[in-house]
């Protein structure tokens, strides 16, 4: 199965570092077997099967799945994928904090993506419940964070689901980028993935 | 006749007609902007708006909503 998407962050655990993207980045919601080989580049970006493997998927990895009988969820925090890291330093370099000396409003978010690379956005809401289309169905997600783009561009695009959101006037993670429409993205709160993986930023 | 509880605190109103909204045809969202309920719509539909005017007025006759067309929400992945 070829799929691609970002990888928005190195995490770690235990001693142990992983990469962090969604679910449909890396498991292909939830199709893909434990030990299935992860590229990067993507094999859809051409990445090569001899020499871009840099992960598998982990045993405990959250799922999509359905919890009651119809094919909603009601928690974001299934939404995040983490992928044992075995090698390749380089794969961090997502989403890094570039400070400037403009002063910036508390909404405003930067993100490195796969398609659109480096956007800008402003934070519309920090607790929307919305549906998500899926190839398994529609899920809703409730609490997430809605994000506009600046004039102009696009925040996000297909292929950018994973990417880390940054606040740009703090420098900190905010969010973490999964889904969307052409006027509008949406992210879980970095703090509730970290928290439901019990998993830290590394570095 | 009046409903036993009408919500006024936007959040509040938001908790308990979400999952009602969420269902509607039409609709991507709900949310609070800036203290405000806000639905949002994946076009710019008469009927959903007024499908939505509807659950509110059962729940809290005097809440106020906003309409916003952001479209609809699907996963960015590249197929």
């Amino acid at each position: 199965m070829v799929e691609a998407g970002t990888l928005g962050a190195i995490v770690k655990s235990g001693g142990a570092q992983y990469i962090l993207s969604n679910n449909h980045v890396l498991a292909n919601e939830d199709k893909l077997p434990v030990g299935t080989a992860i590229f990067q580049p993507a094999l859809l970006d051409k990445g090569n099967q001899t020499t871009d493997q840099v992960a598998n998927p982990v045993q405990d990895r959250p799922t999509l799945a359905p919890r009651k009988q119809q094919r909603r969820l009601r928690d974001s925090r299934d939404r995040q994928e983490c992928h044992r890291r075995p090698n390749d330093p380089a794969e961090g370099r997502q989403a890094r904090n570039n400070h400037t000396h403009r002063r910036h409003r508390w909404n405003e978010v930067h993100k490195v993506g796969r398609t659109t690379g480096y956007t800008t956005g402003s934070v519309l809401d920090i607790s929307a419940d919305v549906n998500i289309q899926y190839d398994i169905g529609t899920l809703t997600f409730q609490g997430q964070i809605l994000i506009a783009p600046d004039q102009g561009q696009m925040f996000s695009d297909a292929g950018d689901s994973g990417s880390l959101i940054v606040d740009r006037g703090l420098g900190r993670a905010t969010g973490l980028l999964f889904g969307g429409s052409p006027k509008s993205t949406i992210a879980n709160h970095i703090s509730d993935v970290l928290t439901a993986l019990q998993i830290q930023l590394a570095g | 006749m009046a409903p036993s509880k009408t919500p006024s605190d936007p959040k509040a109103l938001k908790r308990k007609v979400s999952s009602q909204i969420l269902q509607l045809p039409g609709v991507s969202g709900i949310g609070v902007p800036k203290g405000r309920l806000t639905v949002y719509l994946e076009s710019d539909s008469e009927d959903a708006r007024e499908r939505v005017r509807e659950i509110l007025k059962a729940v809290s006759p005097d809440s106020d909503v906003d309409f916003l067309v952001i479209g609809k929400f699907s996963k960015q992945d590249p197929d």
